[in-house]
């Protein structure tokens, strides 16, 4: 698995890094588990600054798709599609009881999520 | 006499050889790996013949230089067993050295502006080498430390220190020459290879690849001669517990059938795709 960076692009060297990984992981091509090189490694390799590519790294933790677990390294903390499919559900429960306050039937709530669709 | 005088005329002879065809064993190299399926663009298979070709003719001074070191040490203390540790010891640690100093300035020569690409795998052997040569690479440290043991059994006897210290000494040589070859190996792995192409990317790895395994070859060849060769050719006194002659043998034998082992599981295709793993 390959990702490259060219620092001649508009776009800054670290959101490069971090939409790379962010597609990688939601396509499922890094599976949850998977070890991320270190951030000194992938600086090298990417011609990079260290704080570059730990500024993505950073990113992507805070959108709780990978994690740093001390010495042992970065690691991806779920694929993009489970995080989806968990926000996904947590709306459509939201959405079930707001429907049962205001007394729709499931057609009627179905039809209101067609609407919004 | 006779057979050392022999041994160093083949030795002689050989590394001329390879010096004179150091270009066509380059090339060879280069097309070998391009036969495991590596990509074929002309300009990267000539870039990675070169290199193999400064590597054969820095392994040959290497190995030059132990042959001279064997010569002094021979004629300054006139012991044959001496002479074959120190040339071992200087050869090894002289190609190791110089595999790697080859390996590091090409791939800090190669630096350049650009787009660059990275592997997201891991850099650990097992990435490089295929399992039996890495069971080798650490089975054939059980060589040198036997080799020190019989040393010491040796020296408990009092009438043979010179063959005790011999075999001591090849032995505690023989685990430093490994421990650098170690060291060597984990700043290969940890370098950063510059790569602007896929194609550049992965003839890059196969060449990290082919660094980690000459290192590894190195270290075994110096634990079967210091440690394997080096007991079977001492004069062991007589006494000694009976086991230790056929260990001495087995030393022999079974360190040779394991390098052996691996350098043929590195020559085969198994070997030579694993090559290109590290990027998947």
């Amino acid at each position: 698995m390959i990702i490259s960076v060219d620092p001649a692009a508009s776009r800054p060297p670290y959101e490069q890094v971090k939409t790379q990984f962010e597609h990688l992981i939601r396509r499922g091509e890094l599976a949850q588990g998977t070890r991320l090189p270190t951030v000194r490694q992938l600086a090298g390799d990417l011609g990079l600054a260290v704080n570059t590519v730990a500024r993505a790294y950073k990113e992507l933790e805070a959108d709780h798709l990978i994690e740093t677990r001390g010495r042992n390294g970065t690691f991806v903390l779920a694929s993009r599609s489970q995080t989806d499919d968990e926000e996904t559900r947590a709306a459509a429960t939201m959405l079930a009881r707001a429907a049962h306050r205001a007394g729709l039937s499931l057609s009627e709530a179905t039809r209101v999520l067609t609407e919004a669709w | 006499m006779w057979i050392f005088l022999a041994v160093a005329v083949g030795f002689t002879v050989g590394t001329v050889v390879v010096w004179r065809k150091r270009e066509e064993i380059g090339l060879k190299r280069a097309y070998s790996l391009l036969q495991a399926g590596l990509p074929n663009e002309t300009e990267l298979v000539l870039a990675a013949a070169r290199q193999f070709q400064r590597r054969q003719a820095a392994s040959t001074i290497g190995a030059w230089l132990g042959g001279i070191s064997a010569l002094i040490v021979f004629a300054a203390l006139g012991s044959p067993i001496m002479g074959l540790i120190w040339s071992v010891l200087f050869g090894t640690f002289g190609v190791a050295v110089a595999i790697c100093v080859v390996h590091i300035r090409a791939v800090r020569a190669a630096r350049r502006e650009g787009p660059r690409l990275a592997t997201l795998g891991q850099r650990r052997l097992r990435d490089y080498l295929v399992w039996p040569e890495i069971i080798a690479q650490y089975g054939e440290l059980v060589l040198p430390l036997a080799t020190a043991a019989i040393g010491v059994l040796v020296l408990a006897r009092h009438d043979a220190p010179r063959v005790g210290w011999s075999l001591v000494g090849a032995g505690v040589a023989c685990l430093v020459v490994c421990a650098i070859a170690l060291v060597l190996q984990r700043k290969v792995l940890a370098l950063s290879q510059p790569a602007s192409g896929e194609s550049e990317l992965r003839w890059d790895e196969a060449l990290r690849a082919a660094t980690l395994r000459e290192l590894s070859e190195m270290m075994m060849w110096a634990c079967w001669i210091l440690g394997g060769a080096t007991v079977i050719s001492a004069d062991l006194p007589s006494g000694l517990p009976s086991f230790v002659e056929p260990l001495a043998n087995v030393l022999f034998c079974g360190g040779i059938a394991v390098l052996s082992a691996a350098q043929l599981s590195a020559a085969g295709k198994w070997g030579l795709r694993r090559s290109q793993r590290a990027i998947g």
